[in-house]
C-alpha cells in the first residue's frame, strides 16, 4: 500500500501568477494525500496569494525587499541581510522534518534551498544540486522542465501538467482550490442578481466581466479596441459588462477613464485577491489580458477569453480550463523574451492586431452561441486557440484565426513524442488531430524528420564506435569528442521533434558526476542507449502519424462532404 | 551662566568650548564652540516657525528622523505636530552627536515625552551598530535637520548619511545571530566581503560538503537578483 506523505514543503519564488498557478498542484496532490501536511515558502511581497490559497497549512516567508534594502543601501551592513536570510531559512530547519521538498520554481535560489534541506528532507520534487553541484532530477519530467522546456520557443507541454507530472500527480477539475469569504460571496450574488433582475428583458442576462488593465501597458487591450469592446457588450441586450480592477491608483484611473466615455453609467469592481475570487464565481465569463486574473479564474473554472499579449507565454500557462479560449497576435510574431518585448516597439504594438470583434466572437463561442467561428470574421495575423485533453494533460489547438501548421505540427509532434517517452504509448487521439493537417506539408514534414533521424542515427552510432574504442590515447579520446560534438549539434536543430532527445542526452551527461569522460565510459556509453530508445520513439511516433494519416485519407475518401486541406487559416474547429 | 568646558577631541570634531546660557525669557540655550544651539530671544517661538513650515509634511508620516537634539525646543513642537496627526502613534529619532548636550536636556527636563529615542555619540560605527537605528531607518522616515546643529556639525551629518558599513567577513559576523554559520564564516574572517569569501571558499571547492556553502550561493543570487 502507498504510504501518503505528511509532509511537504512547496517552494515557489515567483510572482502572483505564478503563486496561484500553484494552487493546481496543491490541490490535485491534496486529493491523492489527504493525510499531507502542505506548507509553502514564497516571497513576503507576495503572501497574499499563498494566503488565498486552500490546503495550504503553513506559510514561510523571505523577506527579499528587506534583504535587498539591507543589501543595496550601503548604510547597512551585509551582515543584516545575511542574518536575516539565515533566520528566515532557519525556520525551514527548524523541529521540521519534510517528507517531500518540491523546488516549484526551478531558479538557483529554490534550487541551492532545495539543496540545502538535504539532510532535513526525504526526498526532493524538481531538480537540487548535489555536492559536486550537479543537477539531480527527481524524474524524467524535472528533467524535461529544466532543460528541455527552456530551449523551446513554442513548448509542447505547459506549466500545470509539467509541475502535475513532477509531484506524480494529474489535474483534478472537482473542487475551488481558492478561499473565499463568505461576506464577499453574498454580498457579490446579492449585488449581481441585482443587477440581473435590473436589466432582465426577454432575455437572460449574462454578465462579463472585463478586466482592464494587465501588468504593462503593452499587455493590456488598446484604450479604443477596450471601449469599443465594452459598447459592444453594453448595447447587446443578454450582456451586462462590469469592469474588473485591482484597488491601485492605477486601476482606478483607468476605470474612470473607460467609464467617462459610458457617462459613468458602467459598474466597475476593485477587488484584492479575496474578493477577486467571489466576483469571478458570480460572473458568466471573464475578458482579461491579464495572467494573474487569469490564473485565479482558471482555478475556478470560470470561462475565460484570454488575451496573450507581450512576453506571456501561452503554451507554457495559458488556461488550462476546457472552457476557456485563447486569443493571441500570430505566434510566430511573438516573443515570449521580456527583454526582447521590451526593447522592440514592433512586438510591443502587436496588442493592436487584436480587434474587438475577435473577442466578441471568442466570447460568443465559449458562451456556446455559436458552435465554430464558419461566420466570423477573424482579424489578419490572430489566432484563437483553446485546450484539449490527451493522456499527459492539457494542449491548445488552434481553432479560428491565421496559424502557422508547420509551427503547430511540430510543437503537437514534439508533444507526441513526450506523450510517448513519458507513457510509453501513442496517444492517438492527440496524432489523428495532427494528421488532418495539410497532407503535402506532413508528408515533407515526415521525409524530413526519417532523413534527420536517419543523420542522427549514424552520429549516434559513430559516438557509441567512439566509447567502445575508447582508450587513454589521445587520438583515441579525441575521435570521441568529435563524434560527441556532432551529436550535439542536433540540440541546436530546427525542428523540435529532433532537437528534445538531443537536449535531454546532453543534459543528462553534463549531471554525471564526472569531469573525466574516459573514467565514466561505462554510464556514457548507457546515456548513449537511452538516446538510441528515444530515436526509436521518434520512430514510432512518426509510423503510428503515417498510420491514422493513411486512415484519415481512407475516410476521407469514403465521406467526400469532408472540408478538404487546411489552408493556413481555418474557420471551423479541428 | 553654566559653564562646562571639553578639550576633548571625538573623531575629526573638537569641543573646544561648550557653555550653557539663558535666554531672555530664560530659557537653558547650549553654546558649543560659541555656537548658539538655539534663539537667545525666544528659543520657543523660534522652533514653533521653525517646526510651522513642516506642518503638512507629517499628516502621512508618522516616523521622523532629526539630525541635531540641542535642548529639543524643536523636537517638542515636532512632536506636537505629529500627535495632532497620529495621536500617539509616531516615532522620533534624534541623531545629536554631541553626548554632554544629550545628558544636559535630560538634566534640565527639556527632553519632550516617551516616545522619542535619541542616538548620540561622534563614533558613527557605534552609531549604526545599534538595531533599534537600523530598524527605524528602514522604515524610510522623512528628515529634517536643525539648522543650528547641522551647521555645527555638518562634517559629522555629511558622514552620517554617506556612512558605508564595513564590508569584512569580520564585521559582517557581528551582525550573524547563528553559531553555526559564524563559526563557518570565520574559516576565513579575513575575506573582503561576501563575495569574496564566496570566490574564495566555496566556489573553488570541489565538493559543497556544508549546507552553509548552499546557503551562501542562494542568499548571493538572491541579493544580486541572480534567477
Amino acid at each position: 500500500m502507498k504510504t501518503s506523505p505528511t509532509n511537504i514543503l512547496f517552494i515557489n519564488l515567483k510572482r502572483y501568477g505564478d503563486i496561484f498557478n500553484m494552487a493546481h498542484t496543491i490541490k490535485a496532490y491534496k486529493q491523492d494525500n489527504p493525510e499531507s501536511k502542505i506548507s509553502v515558502l514564497v516571497f513576503k511581497e507576495f503572501v497574499k496569494a499563498a494566503n488565498a490559497i486552500n490546503h495550504i497549512d503553513e506559510v514561510f516567508t523571505i523577506d527579499r525587499e528587506q534583504i535587498l534594502t539591507f543589501k543595496k543601501n550601503q548604510i547597512f551592513s551585509d551582515g543584516l541581510a545575511l542574518n536575516l536570510f539565515e533566520n528566515e531559512i532557519h525556520q525551514l530547519k527548524r523541529d521540521t522534518h519534510w517528507d517531500i521538498v518540491f523546488n516549484y520554481s526551478n531558479d538557483r535560489v529554490s534550487t541551492h534551498i532545495t539543496s540545502l534541506l538535504k539532510e532535513h528532507s526525504t526526498k526532493h520534487m524538481g531538480i537540487r544540486f548535489n555536492s559536486y553541484c550537479n543537477v539531480e532530477y527527481s524524474n524524467e519530467w524535472a528533467l524535461l522542465f529544466n532543460d528541455v522546456l527552456t530551449d523551446l520557443k513554442y513548448s509542447p507541454v505547459s506549466f500545470v501538467d509539467t509541475y502535475n507530472q513532477i509531484a506524480t500527480t494529474e489535474l483534478k477539475d472537482e473542487g475551488i482550490p481558492l478561499k473565499t469569504k463568505e461576506e464577499y460571496n453574498k454580498t457579490t450574488h446579492l449585488n449581481f442578481s441585482e443587477i440581473r433582475r435590473m436589466e432582465e428583458g426577454e432575455c437572460e442576462i449574462k454578465i462579463i466581466g472585463v478586466q482592464v488593465s494587465a501588468s504593462s501597458n503593452y499587455k493590456m487591450i488598446p484604450r479604443s479596441e477596450l471601449i469599443a469592446l465594452i459598447d459592444e457588450l453594453y448595447m447587446t441586450p443578454e450582456y451586462f459588462p462590469v469592469l474588473l480592477g485591482a484597488p491601485t491608483e492605477r486601476d482606478r484611473e483607468i476605470i474612470n477613464d473607460i467609464n467617462s466615455e459610458f457617462n459613468n453609467s458602467l459598474v466597475s469592481i476593485e477587488a484584492d485577491f479575496i474578493a477577486l475570487s467571489s466576483v469571478l464565481l458570480n460572473l458568466d465569463a471573464l475578458v482579461t489580458p491579464d495572467t494573474s486574473v487569469k490564473h485565479v479564474a482558471d482555478l475556478l473554472k470560470v470561462p475565460t477569453v484570454e488575451i496573450s499579449l507581450g512576453e506571456s507565454p501561452l503554451f507554457k500557462q495559458g488556461t488550462m480550463n476546457l472552457k476557456s479560449v485563447i486569443v493571441t497576435p500570430h505566434i510566430s510574431l511573438r516573443s515570449f523574451k521580456k527583454k526582447e518585448v521590451e526593447g522592440s516597439r514592433e512586438l510591443k504594438d502587436l496588442n493592436y492586431k487584436i480587434k474587438y470583434t475577435d473577442i466578441i466572437s471568442a466570447l460568443q463561442y465559449i458562451m456556446g452561441e455559436i458552435s465554430d467561428f464558419s461566420n466570423e470574421k477573424i482579424s489578419h495575423d490572430v489566432t484563437i486557440y483553446q485546450p484539449h485533453t490527451d493522456g499527459i494533460g492539457r494542449y491548445l489547438m488552434p481553432i479560428a484565426g491565421d496559424f502557422n501548421e508547420k509551427i503547430e505540427l511540430e510543437r503537437l509532434c514534439a508533444r507526441a513524442l513526450i506523450h510517448y517517452k513519458t507513457t510509453n504509448k501513442d496517444d492517438l487521439t492527440l496524432l489523428d488531430k495532427i494528421s488532418t493537417f495539410d497532407s503535402s506539408l506532413l508528408s515533407n514534414w515526415i521525409e524530413h524528420q526519417k532523413n534527420a533521424i536517419t543523420d542522427t542515427s549514424r552520429d549516434l552510432l559513430a559516438t557509441l564506435r567512439g566509447i567502445i574504442q575508447l582508450t587513454n590515447e589521445k587520438s583515441s579520446i579525441n575521435n570521441f569528442l568529435q563524434a560527441l560534438a556532432v551529436l550535439f549539434e542536433r540540440c541546436d536543430d530546427a525542428s523540435d521533434f529532433i532537437k528534445i532527445p538531443a537536449i535531454r542526452f546532453r543534459s543528462r551527461l553534463e549531471a554525471l558526476n564526472t569531469s573525466d569522460l574516459s573514467a565514466s565510459a561505462k554510464e556514457v556509453e548507457g546515456l548513449l542507449y537511452e538516446y538510441k530508445s528515444d530515436i526509436q520513439f521518434q520512430v514510432e511516433v512518426i509510423k503510428t502519424l503515417q498510420e491514422r494519416m493513411r486512415k484519415n485519407t481512407t475516410t476521407r475518401t469514403r465521406n467526400t462532404s469532408r472540408p478538404g486541406a487546411h489552408d493556413g487559416t481555418i474557420a471551423r474547429g479541428l | 551662566m553654566e559653564m562646562n568646558h571639553h578639550s576633548n577631541s571625538i573623531q575629526n570634531f573638537k569641543v573646544k568650548s561648550y557653555e550653557v546660557k539663558n535666554s531672555r525669557g530664560g530659557l537653558k540655550v547650549p553654546v558649543v564652540n560659541e555656537v548658539h544651539l538655539h534663539s537667545m530671544y525666544d528659543p520657543v517661538k523660534e522652533a514653533k516657525t521653525f517646526m510651522s513650515k513642516y506642518e503638512t509634511s507629517f499628516e502621512s508620516k508618522n516616523k521622523v528622523l532629526v539630525f541635531g537634539l540641542g535642548y529639543a525646543y524643536h523636537i517638542y513642537e515636532l512632536c506636537k505636530i505629529l500627535e495632532r496627526n497620529h495621536g500617539g502613534n509616531y516615532q522620533v529619532v534624534v541623531i545629536e552627536p554631541n553626548e554632554q548636550v544629550y545628558r544636559d536636556c535630560i538634566k534640565y527636563n527639556l527632553f519632550p515625552n516617551k516616545n522619542i529615542k535619541v542616538f548620540s555619540g561622534f563614533d558613527l560605527e557605534r552609531v549604526y551598530a545599534e538595531r533599534d537605528l537600523i530598524d527605524f531607518l528602514i522604515s524610510k522616515p522623512a528628515i529634517i535637520s536643525h539648522p543650528a546643529s547641522f551647521e555645527l556639525y555638518r562634517t559629522y551629518f555629511e558622514k552620517f548619511m554617506k556612512y558605508a558599513a564595513p564590508t569584512g567577513i569580520a564585521d559582517i559576523t557581528k551582525y550573524i545571530e547563528s553559531k553555526e554559520l559564524r563559526s563557518y564564516l570565520y574559516s576565513d574572517s579575513n575575506a573582503r566581503s561576501i563575495d569574496h569569501y564566496l570566490r574564495d571558499n566555496v566556489l573553488t571547492k570541489e565538493k559543497l560538503n556544508s549546507s552553509h556553502d548552499h546557503l551562501l550561493l542562494a542568499y548571493s543570487h538572491l541579493s544580486n537578483g541572480e534567477f
